[in-house]
Order: structure tokens, then sequence, then C-alpha cells
């Protein structure tokens, strides 16, 4: 027991130097403390270079100062505010990364007058301000990303709105081109210096051999259907057609007025067409209201009295109130769109809901274009930063559990942000080319195809519906569409699809 | 690096510092945690042999320091708080069985294998062998570096039972990494 005892103070090196004496005689005289002494040494130097293994993680190390910190610096009531209930682990994790980030801010500057007892200082502290700054640098690589794309949909944007409002004079005067005599700027239009020449006209005829290329047009709507000194005619807007081509069929040809609604057939003795000219290209010129609605059927043997009656004269007019619905003679429509359907990508059934609301400028009387802006819904890959779930650090285990399924959170990593696909709402703007085909005149098939662009991302769409068209400036419709979304901001094809049923109304003017 | 004079609370005790700490003075916290961050963390995983579950009882053991904080007497922290870690990994210990397995026909192996092992796993798994209570006193006595009293304190034994539990502890480590560590012959 001597040799135990001196063994222990030699360890602890407080041998005095008689004790020292009296341990090396006993090593020399007895070998198996020399042996016993040798392992006591070697198991220290075992020990002590594991002692030198075991060093805390820093991670480990700093949270858990941090955490137990803020307790007793008296910030854990504010983690525990009615105010700022807390009500799940995320909550607790949240709030206290919060208030802690806060709190050791200061204490951060601190730390290069504290000893660093060989943890790891170099790492972020403040829970609150790692993941701001994660979420900062995150928000700047996405906004470098986004904005050009940004920038040019909006200048996609106002180009379209800057060529309609330059077509905007054109389709608002349409005239004909005196060479050909066809068609300009797609609208079967009449231009001339002069009717008659000045010289009166009896009749039809005679004024048919110069209607082409020679009657003067009625401007726009509310312009005035007067005979000129030259013979112009201008059309009175304000007056039914019916009456205005009255009105020139008594200046012009002594003849009665066309009663539109007496016109329900044919008429054997009245020509087909007015101008007697077959062979000039205006003379029958098929004036289908579509979109344009400027000009009326010019056949005046059409016989619903729904159908415009046909002028003896080509004559533009943009006359509201015309008989022929579908004839509306808008230039601008504006329309608002809802939409119910799928997702189609989706890992569950995704129902949306989306609108959208849109202006068309007519082209044509079968075409149009427009801008559009809408919402719609898309599935979108979405980075959901790592939160630390401080409670779950701290939770008891279950006596039950064996170990092997035990699940505990590591503090020494960061939690990592995961990637997941969930269903966004999105607001989109674009343009749309609208194509429509007539049925009868309360009723249109179209088609429209959008281009636009989103956060980050382009949208395109296809829809056919059909229109109807109860009255004059109330159009609803039906159809069936979907859209496509590519997103821009990954680097990678993330596009994502819906479709569904399409519902509107449009009006005009 | 500031000398020691210049730390701010470097020339408090513990026990100063904890009276400062439980008045709400975080900087006299983090003196306190650095003290004791290592200390405390190789009693977790060497009376635990299991990481996970000693990284867990390292925080809560300073958790419980908290919660705690109100049965502190004044008077010699470091026992009132080793007990609490010590309590700790009991808890943790009973609550969840820990075996590390460790073939006891080691020592008849082959001496160059074994000496191919990593020693500090071979020191885990030798001390995976020892009783909890001989464990301990090897850990506090040799990893942390406490005297015989200090660490009766902490235990609840006497000083007498400590200097016997760390002299067989000792000896049982010889035994069970001697083919491992020790020359043949000396």
């Amino acid at each position: 027991m001597e040799f135990d005892l001196l063994v222990r103070k030699y360890l602890r090196g407080t041998l005095s130097a008689s004790e020292l004496e009296r341990l090396r005689d006993m090593l020399e005289r007895v070998p198996e403390y020399r042996t016993e002494l040798r392992q006591i040494l070697d198991l220290r130097s075992i020990i002590h270079d594991d002692v030198l293994r075991l060093i805390p993680p820093s991670e480990l190390s700093d949270y858990t100062r941090e955490t137990v910190g803020a307790r007793f610096a008296g910030i854990e009531s504010l983690l525990h505010n009615d105010a700022n209930r807390i009500e799940t682990p995320d909550d607790l994790a949240d709030a206290t990364r919060s208030v802690v980030g806060q709190l050791f801010a200061a204490a951060a500057t601190s730390r290069a007058n504290t000893v660093d007892a060989g943890a790891d200082t170099g790492t972020d502290v403040e829970q609150g301000a790692v993941v701001n700054e994660v979420d900062a640098s995150d928000e700047r690589r996405r906004r470098a990303v986004i904005l050009p794309y940004r920038i040019a949909g909006r200048m996609l944007l106002a180009a379209s709105i800057a060529v309609m409002i330059a077509l905007a004079p054109t389709a608002l005067t349409p005239t004909l081109d005196q060479s050909a005599g066809g068609l300009a700027n797609g609208f079967d239009v009449f231009r001339s210096g002069s009717i008659l020449n000045g010289a009166p006209v009896d009749g039809r005829s005679a004024l048919g051999e110069r209607s082409g290329n020679e009657i003067a047009l009625a401007s726009v709507v509310n312009s005035s259907l007067t005979i000129t000194s030259d013979g112009a005619v201008i059309s009175d807007g304000s007056t039914p057609r019916s009456t205005s081509e009255r009105a020139i069929a008594s200046v012009i040809a002594p003849e009665p007025s066309v009663n539109d609604a007496a016109v329900d057939a044919p008429r054997d003795d009245q020509p087909a067409s007015l101008v007697l000219d077959p062979d000039n290209p205006l003379s029958n010129i098929p004036m289908r209201g579509v979109y344009g609605g400027l000009m009326s059927s010019y056949n005046p043997a059409v016989d619903s009295f729904q159908r415009r009656q046909e002028p003896p004269l080509a004559v533009v007019t943009f006359a509201p109130g015309d008989a022929s619905a579908s004839d509306d003679g808008r230039f601008l429509s504006v329309g608002v769109t809802l939409g119910s359907g799928n997702v189609i990508d989706a890992d569950a059934p995704a129902a949306l809901m989306q609108n959208s609301y849109y202006f068309a400028f007519n082209v044509s009387n079968d075409d149009r274009i427009g801008i559009e802006m809408g919402g719609s819904t898309f599935m979108q890959e979405t980075t959901i930063p790592g939160k630390r779930p401080l409670k779950n650090v701290f939770a008891k285990q279950d006596p039950g559990d064996t170990g092997a399924t035990a699940v505990l959170v590591d503090p020494r990593i960061a939690p990592p942000s995961t990637v997941r696909r969930m269903k966004q709402d999105i607001t989109y703007g674009g343009v749309f080319y609208d194509r429509r085909l007539e049925v009868d005149n309360k009723w249109d098939v179209c088609m429209r195809t959008t281009f636009g662009a989103a956060d980050g991302a382009i949208v395109t769409g296809v829809r056919a519906y059909t229109a109807f068209t109860p009255t004059k400036n109330v159009t609803l419709t039906l159809g069936i569409g979907g859209s496509k979304l590519f997103s821009l901001t990954r680097g990678t094809a993330d596009g994502s699809t819906n479709y569904g049923l399409y519902y509107g109304v449009e009006t005009g003017f | 690096m500031k000398r020691r004079n210049e730390i701010p609370g470097a020339d408090l005790s513990d026990d100063a510092l904890f009276l400062r700490t439980q008045a709400g003075d975080l900087e006299s916290f983090n003196q306190l945690f650095r003290r004791y961050e290592r200390k405390v963390y190789m009693y977790c995983m060497r009376v635990l042999l299991d990481d996970d579950m000693a990284r867990d009882a390292f925080q809560e053991a300073f958790m419980r320091l908290y919660e705690h904080r109100a049965s502190y007497d004044g008077r010699n922290f470091m026992v009132w708080f080793f007990t609490i870690v010590r309590n700790v990994c009991l808890n943790m210990r009973r609550n969840k069985k820990i075996t590390v397995p460790f073939e006891t026909s080691r020592a008849n192996e082959n001496h160059a294998e074994l000496r191919d092992v990593v020693l500090h796993d071979q020191i885990v798994l030798a001390l995976n062998q020892l009783p909890q209570n001989y464990r301990e006193a090897i850990v506090l006595y040799e990893y942390d570096g406490y005297s015989y009293q200090e660490i009766a304190g902490i235990t609840g034994a006497t000083i007498a039972t400590i200097k016997i539990r760390i002299y067989r502890a000792r000896k049982m480590l010889r035994t069970i990494l001697s083919p491992v560590v020790y020359d043949d012959g000396i």
C-alpha cells in the first residue's frame, strides 16, 4: 500500500525528497513494482491522448451557451410572451433565434476579449443573424436572376402597348386603297376625293359606277352623313344605318328607302349587288362584321332582319346600335375571365382558381391582339431554410426506446435547406393573339394564345372558347384551356402545367 | 491574446461567477461556461460512451444548471454543478441501456492485430467494461483532473472509497488494455 501511496503522490507531483528516494528503492528492489508503474504511466498516456481529442464541437458549445445564456440573461420571458405565443417547436426556435441573435450581437464584439478555451469561435453565434444573412444573400441572388427577366417582360409589355397605340389611328380611320380598291389595314375602306364629280347622279346605277373609289367616307363614330359640295358622303353615326342609308338613298337616288324589317327574302328584281360593276372588286365586298364590325354585309339579299341591311353605297360607318349583335363594331374590348381547374403535375390534386383581365384591340375582322394580366396557380420549387428544432434537443428519452430508432437532432450540424415543389399562386402579365371564327351573328368560336411573364418565369397559354353576344355590348365567353410556366431562376427546366374551364364576360366600345 | 488579469472575470472564482450569472450577467455565464464546457463534455463522453447521448447530456446539464439555479447555496459551485451533470448522465443511462460490444477474448488475440486498432477506440471499449462507479471515478480523476475530495463530494462517496475505486479501475484498464498497449516485457 505504501507503493500505491507513493505512486499517487508521484503522479500528482507532490512527492517529497525522502518519499522519492523510498520509491526509487522500491522500484529497484521489486521488478513487479517497475512493471506496475510503467503500466500506470502508459495508461495515463493513453488517457491523456484521449483527453486531447475530446473537444466539444463548436456548434454544440455555441448553441448551448447562447441558449442557456439567454435564459440567464432574463430574456426567457420574451420567448413565452403571450403576444408571441409559442405554439410549436418551430415557433420556439424562431423566437429564440430572433431574440438571442439580437442579444448576442453585442456579445460577439466582446468575444475577442475572452480567452479562447480551444473552441472554434469563428462560426456565427447569432442564429438569427445567420438565418437573416442566409435569407438576405439568397434574396440577392434571386433578384439578380429575375430582375433582367422582369425588365424584359415589362419592356415587352410596353412595346405591345406602344404598337397598339400606334395602330389606333389607322384603325379609327380606315381608308380605301385607291389604287387597288382592295383592303387597306384589313378593312374594306373607301376613299375618294370626289364622289360624283359634282354631277348629280340618279339612282344607284350611276352611283355604283363610282362607288368603289369615289365615295368619301364617314370617318368615325358620330360623324355626320351629309353630302358635301363635292358630293362626298359622310355618314351620320348617330342615326341608324338604315336611316342614314335612307338619307343617302334619298339624296342620291329618289327611291324608297330600304326597310330593314321588310326585307326578308331576296328579291328577284333587285340586283345582287347594288353596284353595277361586277368587275369592280369593291362592288360586292363581303362585309362580314366580326370584331371590326365596320362593314356591313353588302348583299342586300341577306334575309334576316338582324343582318345589317346593305347600304346602297359602300359606306363605312361606326354607327352603334347596328342590328347585328355580332357586328358590334368594337374597337376596344375589355374583358374578365375566371377559370377553375387543376395543376397537372401536383403530387396531390391541386385545384386552382385563376383570373385574368384583358384589353383587346381589333386588328381585323377576325383577329385581335391584346394585353392580359391575371393570376394563376402552378407548381414551383421553393427553398425552405432549415430550422433548428430547439425543443427536440432537450426532449426526454423514451424509456422504451432502445436507441436504434431514437431520433436525436445533432446540433453540431446546421439544418439543411430543403427544396420542395409546392403549389404557388403567381401573377402574370402578357400579350395575346385572338382569332375568331364566326358561327352566326351571335355565336363565335375563338382561340387565344397568350405569352407573358411572371416572377422569374415565362407563362404561355392556349385557350379555345365560344363567345355568345346576346346584346351589342356584352359578350359571354366559355371555354377550356391550359397554361404552362417555365421557371427561369433555377437554371433547369422547371415547368408546371395547369388546365381548366374558363368563363368570362367582355364588353367593348 | 490578453493576459489573464486583463480578462474580465478571470480572477473570479466559480462561485462568484455563478452568483453574477444568477443576477443576469451574461458575460459571467460565458466565463463560467468556458471553464466547464470541456470538463462536462469529457465526462459525458466517457461515462455514457455514446456520442449522441453525450451531446444531449451536455446540453441537458447546462439547461439543468439554469433550471436548478435557485438551489445553489453559494458554495462549491464545481461540486454542485457536477452533481447535476452526474445525475443527468445517470438518468440517461438508466433510461437507455447502452452496450458497447467488447470481445472479452480480445486479450488472447494476436497482439499485432490489436495494436493496429486506434487506441482511443480501445479506451472506450475498455472503459465500458468497468463498473459505472469505477468508470466515473477514473474519468473524474484522470480526465477532469479532480481530487479525491472533490470526486467524493460529487459522487457522495467517501474519499477512501474513491481511492479504492480509482485504484481498481486502473488495474482493470491495465489488464484489459495490456495486449494492446503494454510491451510484453519490461
